[in-house]
């Protein structure tokens, strides 16, 4: 059970700090704290033991009143230091876990000095950074799981470069165990990052790209929607939920509705005239 | 062993990999029994550099090279040695002079090196004098350094933290570097994490300036209270069983740690985790690891201090893999993970066998009621470490609100949540299985005072067959 009172007696200490302990002379809200440390003095002697200090502080003059101030707070945050909940309160379901890899299948050979700087290539602007991940992925460092977080942060890099090389090289290498990390970093916002990590997931073949597709078809977000569109476009089936999008307000995505069903009847037709010619050799 | 352990820098150990995949050595040599190696490197001048390396003792390589560079060993170095790795023809021929007469003077070099530890040794055992006078004399130093850091916490205290403006902190500034004229260095650095933590203040958030205050005027009252018992009984033991000294700023010697029996035989450690953070009061780098006796299930941190000064030429440490032996663990005073140092030629290394696993995972709590108990009684005085590692019995896991939390056989619980200050580490959510009955966590604890909620950081998972490192 967490104790209140010591929280809000914190908050009044740190007040003090900030406006300075000379302030303290009979300050009400400090008064105020008293009543309640005394009733819990009665079961343990430390909130006894603050209240009195506390009173001390109360008719102190400014010279002495830091010290005051300072036991009080030694001893008031050496208390909360022992009162510290480990689980938060609050019904909350248990989720049961499901690991994206066999534990005797990670990786986490690779040592710091060899992490490190693949590390810092994603994350911190600097000249090379390109170099350095393409050396490491030839020295496949990338198996090594403590990476992943970082790839998938990279794509929302500004060297465009390197995003692309980090979407399409390193992450399809690694395959579906970065499912969860894209997952984390995809938001329903239009830009580049998020279509690339949509882009990922399809290729992934994670199993729940139908309800975000679904989801971005009801929203306003042109750059989702032209990557949702050509997935889309791998199949003949959604030529008329594509058809739906030739009249929509943003150039891109008419464009990209209008591509896609090209392809598709490219596809349709050259499936016809494939037909066609079977069916001459078989009259023949 | 891997090369990159040699190289001062991660830089370093890269651009002696550029090299050989430019083509850049050529001249490639090494002696029958490949013991000595070398070529020469085309750098940005007329003549290439000339390099070798001695590898009679393939664990301490000597690198050699005539380039100009103050790293060592260099890039060109490194670079020999990755293209010997790498299979590059190298012809075989006669050890070179030049090399024969240096092995010799390194031999004599090294010899007298262990007879000048010897002295140490025997100057250690021997009871030395002391010079009574000398020692008083420092200590009224300190007391009044002491007295002066007092009147400067007192005043900011009085005045108010919202009072410290830019004037106020060039002043305070001024005053903390006035300390480092007492020999009370461990005090200046708590000030400099004062004026740091103070001018990293968002949104009044004023707990940790609160905490380093607390931290200070606990430091500043045990100290005067120490040290005054010290000039009083300059005869007695230093106190041991706490940090107090290397607060207030003392650098103990290993001869002095020896001598108090601060120092354990035949130890056997391994490292569980590694960190290099930016220790900006100290103006220092430091490179940390963390490591657990497996006779006595102790976890130690090791610190390595590279100065910001001297950053470019004090080697960087790398994680290490394996068991250690070591024959004298010289462990400091300290509180919940001492930290330990040891001679790098007390040290031998062994690959991992199965039981080692074992035997961490036997070390672990498997009751996280005693665990947090011990991590309270840790954190709750002022002047201890904050974030002490801890290793956990696994029995279950799962999620709560998006945390990942764990489980005792007891049903006690422990959520788990990444520290502001670390790389993040609860990707572990994406590897651990539900069931995770005989593994063990490492686990750094950290404390919100604010929020009231203690959690721990999840370092390293051990497991019966390996350690999958989370952070480093």
């Amino acid at each position: 059970m967490k104790l209140q009172t010591l929280y809000d007696l914190q908050q009044e200490i740190n007040r003090l700090f900030i406006a300075g302990s000379k302030f303290a002379k009979e300050d009400p809200r400090l008064q105020k704290q008293i009543p309640t440390l005394q009733k819990l003095g009665e079961k343990a002697p430390v909130f006894k033991k603050l209240a009195n200090d506390l009173e001390d502080l109360l008719h102190s003059d400014a010279q002495p009143s830091a010290d005051k101030l300072m036991a009080i707070s030694i001893l008031l945050y050496s208390v909360l230091y022992t009162q510290g909940e480990t689980v938060e309160s609050g019904d909350y379901e248990e989720k049961t876990l499901t690991p994206i890899l066999n534990i005797q299948d990670v990786n986490t050979k690779s040592s710091y000095l060899q992490l490190k700087p693949v590390i810092d290539a994603l994350r911190i602007p600097n000249s090379g950074r390109l170099e350095i991940l393409k050396d490491a992925f030839e020295r496949k460092l990338f198996k090594d799981s403590r990476t992943w977080p970082y790839l998938e942060e990279a794509l929302a890099d500004k060297y465009t470069e390197l995003c692309d090389f980090v979407e399409k090289t390193i992450i399809p290498s690694i395959g579906q165990p970065m499912i969860p990390f894209l997952l984390k970093g995809f938001l329903y916002k239009d830009k580049t990052e998020h279509q690339r990590r949509l882009r990922l997931l399809y290729q992934l073949k994670y199993s729940g790209i139908p309800d975000m597709i679904e989801q971005i078809s009801l929203s306003s977000l042109p750059s989702l929607q032209v990557e949702a569109i050509r997935i889309l476009s791998d199949n003949p089936e959604n030529e008329t939920l594509i058809a739906q999008w030739t009249g929509d307000k943003n150039k891109m995505v008419r464009e990209a509705a209008e591509k896609a069903l090209t392809k598709l009847s490219e596809r349709n037709s050259l499936k016809n005239k494939i037909q066609q010619k079977i069916k001459q050799i078989w009259q023949k | 062993m891997k090369i990159e352990e040699f190289a001062p820098n991660s830089e370093a150990a890269r651009n002696g990999r550029d090299l050989v995949n430019k083509n850049r050595f050529s001249n490639l040599k090494m002696t029958n029994d490949k013991s000595v190696i070398w070529g020469e490197c085309a750098g940005s001048g007329k003549n290439p550099y000339h390099c070798s390396i001695d590898l009679k003792d393939p664990l301490q390589p000597v690198f050699r090279c005539s380039c100009p560079s103050r790293q060592f060993p260099c890039k060109h170095a490194l670079g020999l040695l990755f293209a010997f790795e790498k299979g590059d023809t190298f012809q075989t021929s006669d050890i070179p002079e030049d090399i024969v007469e240096k092995r010799k003077k390194l031999e004599k070099k090294q010899e007298k090196k262990v007879l000048a530890k010897e002295i140490v040794k025997e100057k250690a055992e021997g009871s030395k004098k002391m010079n009574t006078a000398a020692f008083v004399k420092k200590i009224n130093v300190q007391l009044s350094g002491i007295e002066m850091a007092e009147k400067i916490l007192k005043d900011l205290v009085q005045s108010g933290l919202a009072s410290a403006d830019a004037k106020v902190v060039q002043t305070l500034r001024a005053q903390t570097k006035e300390l480092g004229n007492y020999h009370i260095n461990g005090i200046q650095t708590a000030f400099n994490h004062l004026l740091i933590a103070l001018s990293a203040v968002e949104n009044e958030a004023f707990t940790e300036v609160i905490d380093q205050i607390n931290y200070i005027s606990t430091l500043l009252k045990k100290s005067t209270d120490y040290l005054n018992k010290r000039k009083d009984h300059p005869e007695d033991k230093p106190e041991l069983d706490s940090a107090i000294e290397e607060q207030i700023g003392y650098v103990w010697k290993l001869s002095e740690l020896m001598q108090y029996g601060l120092c354990e035989e035949n130890a056997e450690i391994t490292q569980l985790s590694f960190f290099t953070y930016d220790h900006r009061a100290r103006k220092e780098w430091v490179d940390e690891g963390i490591w657990i006796n497996l006779k006595n299930g102790k976890i130690y941190k090791t610190n390595n201090y590279r100065p910001y000064r001297a950053a470019k030429h004090i080697k960087e440490e790398n994680s290490t893999f394996g068991i250690l032996k070591l024959k004298e663990m010289f462990i400091y005073p300290g509180d919940q993970n001492p930290r330990i140092r040891w001679e790098p030629e007390a040290l031998l290394e062994k690959r991992y066998d199965a039981d080692d696993f074992k035997k961490i995972i036997f070390w672990s709590y498997v009751n996280y009621a005693e665990m947090i108990k011990s991590v309270k009684n840790t954190i709750k005085n002022p002047l201890m470490d904050k974030h002490p590692v801890v290793l956990a019995a696994l029995h279950k896991a799962y999620l709560k609100n998006g945390k990942l939390v764990i489980e005792d056989r007891e049903g006690n619980k422990l959520s788990l949540s990444d520290y502001v200050f670390f790389p993040t580490t609860t990707q572990l959510i994406n590897l651990l299985p539900s069931q995770c009955e005989n593994f063990a966590l490492a686990i750094r604890m950290d404390n919100d005072v604010e929020s009231g909620y203690l959690s721990g950081q999840p370092l390293s998972l051990i497991t019966p067959e390996k350690i999958v490192r989370l952070l480093y």
